[in-house]
Parts: C-alpha cells; structure tokens; sequence
C-alpha cells in the first residue's frame, strides 16, 4: 500500500488530499466527503483505518478537507456552500484524471448529503455513491448545530438564547460561534435548503447506503426507512445495510468501529 | 420498551461508558458527568426524535430534563405518548 500527502488546487485556495493506493493498479477509486466541525475530527482516524482496509483490498482511497477546514487553505467563516462544492469537484477531477478508474464518492454524515447532491449536479463524474449515516436534511442538521449552543448554556448563567434569535443574526450576515466553530450565516442558509430526495438526474447511479442501528435486529430510524422507499419508489437502486458498534461521529471518548470495516469488505471483496 | 430501559439504550449509545447499565433513576447527569457536554445533549435530543418518531421544540429544552437519568426518562416517556 502507498500512502501520499499532497496539496491540490490553485495558490491560496489549496485543498489538502491524502490519498492511500494499492501496490497495483486499484479496481476504483474512493473519494471521501467528509462530515463538518466536530464530527469531521471524531471520524479522521476510523476513515483513515477504513482507507487502509480498502487500500489493501484493490482500491485507492482519497481523503481531503474542504477549504476553512482541516489542513487545506481557508477559513471556515469564508466558506460557502459554492466552495464546498467547487472542492469536491476539484477531488473528484484530480483523482479522475490521475487513475482513469471508476470513481466511488463517499460521504459520511453531512458529507454524505454533499455527496447525494454533488451526484445530482455531476452525474457522469461519479460511478458509484457510498453513503455512510447520512444526515437527510441541511435543515435538521442546521437545527442540531443550533441546539448545540443552546444546551451548551443549559444550567449555567446565561441569558437563554432562542433558534430564532440565532437565525436571525445568520440572516443578518453575522457569525455565530457554535461549540468553538464561527459558522457564518450565508453557510448556514444555504445548508439548510439541501435534502436527500429523489432526483431523476441520478437514478442511474447505484447508491450504498449504511446506516447505524443500536442493534442489529432494530429497524432503521423512521425518517430514513421513509425516504429508502421513496428512493427506491422513484427508481434509485439503493443497497442499504445496517451497521452497529459504537457511533463515532457522536462520541466524545475515542472509540473503534471495526462493524462497518467487515461490512465493508463484504460489499467491496 | 419502557421509558427507563429507553433512557438508559439512548444514553449508552450516545455516552458508550461501561457504567451506563447500572445506571439508576436518581443517577445525576449534567455537571455530574464530565462526557455529558452540549454535543452529548445534542446527539441524545436527536436520539429521542429518532426512537419515539416525536418532535422536540427549542422552549422544551431545559436543564432540569438532563438533570437524572430519571429527569430524562421522565421527558422521554412524555414524549412517547
């Protein structure tokens, strides 16, 4: 396995990849959209021994951060959902043209729902969609970044603040610093307007999708067994699969997942 | 499930500390458990929405809900009817 760092992309507006390839040549290439702020760092390494896996399996990996956040160039408040897109675009080209081999984005959590729509935007450019707990809604994930602030002032001093007040002051242009991260507000809005939903666009791109239960004989959370049906309804080829062990991308103490790496190379022989 | 044996599933998932099980009603949480932090609350909120299928509201969260395991399973059997 080789792995390489490198920075890709134009003087200033750099985006960080780091890329784990087999000995020979990789039956395709993974692409990996990353989660935001707390949830990005929580998974770094479990992504990374995920690569690894894949890696020693045939298949190149690449990771990279978006611009504002990570190693690449940027500030997070800078950051917009036109950038983000503009990075995935620029990862998935420079793989694309480095390897001529089917590419496979992969998206975790927030970067799962970047994915889905990247995909709609840019159907030729992707072979395959791996989903990993995909957040189903910006709006919801918008509402859970609010919450966060709001019970990080739960039980102390401080004047309770409202998700309206918060909203309004993204409206208003103004940054609000959510658990250490300034989040501006032109993100914030744009974030909210993006969904999973059927889109004629990308029905021909077959999409796995794992989702996380507590145990593997639970059924999925209500809102994604909604939307598996309208997928499949709407003609998008979904394999779903469960996973369990521990939740990385909610944890706070580090922990391993070695569940989704079986899985995974089980779907991926 | 009862709202207790809930409470206690949703607080393992989200905390995944070995002492969850033996957890009780009057076990204190918030300012008692240093894991237990506004992105703790966070995930636990969306845990219940997730469980119960129910709605959770800006003005229903309070610090008194994560004062006990008891406190919370109070809210959450709540939210379930």
């Amino acid at each position: 396995m080789k792995t390489s760092a490198q920075f890709i992309g134009a003087t200033g507006q750099q985006i960080f990849t780091l890329s784990f390839q087999p000995e020979s040549a990789a039956k395709a290439q993974f692409v990996y959209v990353p989660p935001f702020a707390e949830e990005m760092n929580r998974c770094r390494s479990w992504v990374a021994g995920q690569s690894r896996q894949l890696a020693q399996r045939g298949y190149g990996c690449t990771l990279f951060d978006f611009r504002g956040t990570g190693d690449s160039d940027g500030e997070l408040i800078n950051s917009s959902l036109a950038s983000w897109f503009d990075d995935m675009a620029l990862a998935v080209t420079t793989v694309e043209d480095a390897f001529q081999q089917p590419v496979i984005l992969w998206g975790l959590r927030s970067g799962a729902l970047l994915a889905w729509h990247y995909t709609v935007r840019h159907p030729a450019k992707v072979d395959q969609l791996l989903l990993w707990q995909p957040v189903l809604s910006g709006q919801n994930f918008v509402r859970q970044l609010i919450r966060q602030r709001i019970a990080a002032g739960l039980g102390r001093e401080r004047a309770a603040e409202s998700s309206d007040q918060i909203k309004a002051q993204w409206l208003a242009g103004q940054a609000v610093e959510i658990a250490g991260y300034p989040l501006g507000g032109e993100l914030m809005v744009e974030l909210q307007s993006l969904e999973i939903t059927p889109n004629p666009a990308s029905t021909q791109i077959p999409v796995t999708w794992l989702e996380h239960v507590s145990e593997q004989s639970r059924p999925f959370p209500i809102p994604t067994a909604k939307l598996l049906d309208k997928l499949k309804v709407a003609g998008h080829s979904v394999n779903a699969q469960p996973f369990c062990g521990p939740a990385i991308w909610q944890l706070n103490e580090r922990d391993e997942n070695f569940e989704i790496f079986k899985l995974m190379g089980d779907i991926y022989s | 499930m009862d709202a207790l044996t809930l409470t206690r599933h949703i607080l393992q998932t989200n905390l995944q500390l070995d002492a969850v099980s033996s957890f009780q009603r009057d076990t204190a949480l918030l300012g008692a458990i240093p894991e237990f932090n506004s992105l703790t609350i966070t995930s636990i909120l969306a845990s219940i929405e997730d469980e119960t299928g129910c709605e959770i509201y800006d003005d229903e969260i309070s610090g008194e809900i994560f004062e006990s395991v008891g406190s919370l399973a109070d809210f959450i059997e709540a939210k379930m009817s």
